[in-house]
């Protein structure tokens, strides 16, 4: 039988996770590790992370659903540390307390959106990890995507309308500075993250700086899913990942899959499926340790 | 905090114990009821913060999850009405294990309240807080099914390369490559509904809130969501004293742009803390 138990561990217990035991443990199988999707508490969007872990756990894997500091049931971390120093102390912690726990040794880690982020961050500088699925993580915008994304709008009406509108605003008022200060009342006090400005507010590194670190990712032998949907407005075609980085869709330790129709959370129950598919066939796919 | 997993060791239930500190136990407990689907999802932060705020004023506080929702086993696929007023029960029961106390409260969030509400007469809680509680389990639905409609019509949700126009066409002629949004007719907001468990949440009316007698009730809701204040002259009609509360917290629960965003407690937390301490209300 699949079992559940619930853990705090980390510094000062500051880290809490649920962890799925499989019924028929897959040997060798590495263990899943499913970080927060941006504020969302370690259930995810629409339960996803839960549905995701119990359909894992029926594959053979251990997979925790955390939640990192300052996010769901994780506490506060002290330090003064930034968001995402602390998202890869928080996730490779996890990684020792299942290592001491559970006798874990290799790590699938992976997240939507700012959990893809930082699942990336954590692939970068800990070399437990030997898979990454990452759901809408780096997007970058390239010419291709312009391109398209011009064709779009001049057969769109709506597309006129909001140019339109922003001209108008450009040449009018500003706004930035009302939204800015509204955006900075919400960031303390009862907002989960205590620092959830930051978590948006995010400067993704440079292209070709995270080009670097996916290469010494996967030169490691680390296996990559990338996984981006049409909701992700930073991203609207397959072939925008190969734009992106050159020559890297082609390699065998690299899984991409682009769904046009779903939207960032996967609101749709075919389209989850479909995600949830995709990760069950990536993490069948890792080899087993010897 | 202290996680529990209780109940049926086949099918447990997820809790989240909150303790007082030491010499400030007051020695009663608060059960909160959250809501389900992804209202649950949304209010999750908010319920820590009143568990919080009700441990640190001396209550044992057991915030806990229905089955099919949250951390706890199954899925609506196997949820029913009648199995969630148990795990009611069977909360308040682990409560009052957990922490030695026998006299306990309830707070019941949209969909939680009317669930609360039906456990009740079991659970004879002293004080019973409703929090933007659903009355109508049938416009509740109705609601979610305007909701689900508006999140696929919405075009900065299903972003998607090609205009609107140039996808009906395609769509006519290509199906297999134009953009699909369908959802079951019994999809709504992310989840799946059986038919027998919309059935039954369409049947939750004002009567689920008839066995309060014995209780204190304090309504809860908000300016923007002031739904819940039509509960107040049927319980009030029935002999009850009941106290009602606006808060700023206001979930905007049928708004499509709202329906990932947090619900921050803001006010709610003091002023439901001073309602269960039986002091200040309007």
């Amino acid at each position: 039988m699949m079992i559940e138990k619930a853990h705090r561990f980390g510094d000062d217990n500051c880290l809490f996770g649920i962890v799925t035991t499989p019924a028929e443990p897959k040997q060798g199988a590495p263990a899943v590790v499913v970080l927060n999707a941006g504020l969302v508490h370690r259930a995810g969007p629409f339960r996803m992370h839960v549905e995701l872990a119990r359909r894992l756990a029926g594959l053979g894997f251990l997979v925790m659903r955390m939640d990192q500091s300052a996010l769901g049931d994780g506490a506060p971390r002290p330090g003064g540390l930034a968001y995402e120093d602390r998202a890869v102390i928080d996730a490779r912690q996890a990684f020792d307390f299942l290592a001491e726990r559970y006798g874990a040794s290799r790590f699938h880690v992976m997240g939507l959106c700012a959990g893809a982020m930082n699942a990336h961050r954590v692939a970068v500088v800990d070399d437990r990890v030997v898979a990454a699925s990452l759901l809408d993580g780096y997007a970058y915008r390239t010419t291709g995507f312009w391109g398209r994304r011009a064709v779009a709008a001049i057969g769109d009406p709506k597309a006129w309308r909001a140019g339109a509108r922003k001209i108008e605003r450009a040449l009018g008022r500003s706004v930035t500075a009302a939204t800015a200060e509204a955006d900075s009342e919400h960031a303390h006090g009862e907002t989960p993250g205590a620092d959830a400005a930051e978590i948006f507010a995010q400067d993704w590194p440079p292209q070709a700086e995270v080009r670097v670190e996916l290469d010494r990712i996967l030169s490691r032998g680390t296996r990559m899913l990338f996984v981006y949907t049409g909701g992700w407005s930073d991203y609207i075609h397959e072939g925008q990942f190969d734009e992106m980085f050159p020559g890297l869709a082609g390699r065998d330790r690299v899984s991409l899959r682009f769904f046009p129709d779903a939207d960032h959370t996967y609101l749709l129950l075919a389209h989850r499926e479909a995600m949830l598919r995709e990760v069950e066939a990536f993490a069948r796919s890792l080899p087993q340790a010897e | 905090m202290i996680p529990l997993f209780f109940g049926d060791s086949k099918s447990p239930l997820f809790g989240m114990l909150h303790e007082p500190r030491a010499g400030q136990e007051l020695g009663q407990g608060v059960l909160m009821c959250p809501p389900i689907g992804q209202e649950h999802v949304r209010s999750h932060w908010a319920f820590r913060q009143v568990a919080a705020a009700l441990a640190r004023a001396g209550y044992h506080v057991l915030r806990f999850e229905w089955y099919g929702v949250g951390d706890s086993a199954g899925t609506l696929d196997d949820a029913s009405v009648e199995r969630w007023v148990d795990d009611a029960k069977t909360a308040a029961q682990e409560l009052k294990d957990a922490a030695g106390v026998r006299k306990v409260s309830m707070l019941g969030l949209r969909l939680g309240a009317p669930l609360a509400a039906l456990a009740a007469p079991s659970v004879k809680p002293q004080a019973l807080v409703l929090w933007d509680a659903v009355v109508d389990g049938g416009r509740y639905l109705a609601e979610l099914r305007r909701l689900q409609a508006a999140l696929i019509a919405d075009e900065r949700r299903f972003w998607f390369a090609w205009p609107s126009s140039v996808r009906s066409t395609v769509g006519r002629v290509r199906a297999d490559v134009a953009q699909e949004r369908h959802a079951a007719s019994d999809e709504l907001v992310g989840f799946h509904f059986r038919a027998e468990l919309l059935d039954q949440i369409a049947a939750v009316g004002p009567d689920a809130y008839r066995g309060l007698k014995r209780s204190r009730v304090v309504v809860v809701d908000s300016p923007e969501a002031p739904g819940a204040a039509e509960l107040v002259p049927p319980l009030e009609a029935a002999g009850l004293t009941v106290e009602r509360i606006v808060t700023e917290a206001s979930g905007r629960w049928a708004d499509p742009r709202q329906v990932e965003e947090l619900l921050l407690p803001a006010d709610a937390v003091a002023a439901i803390t001073r309602a269960l301490s039986g002091q200040g209300s309007t």
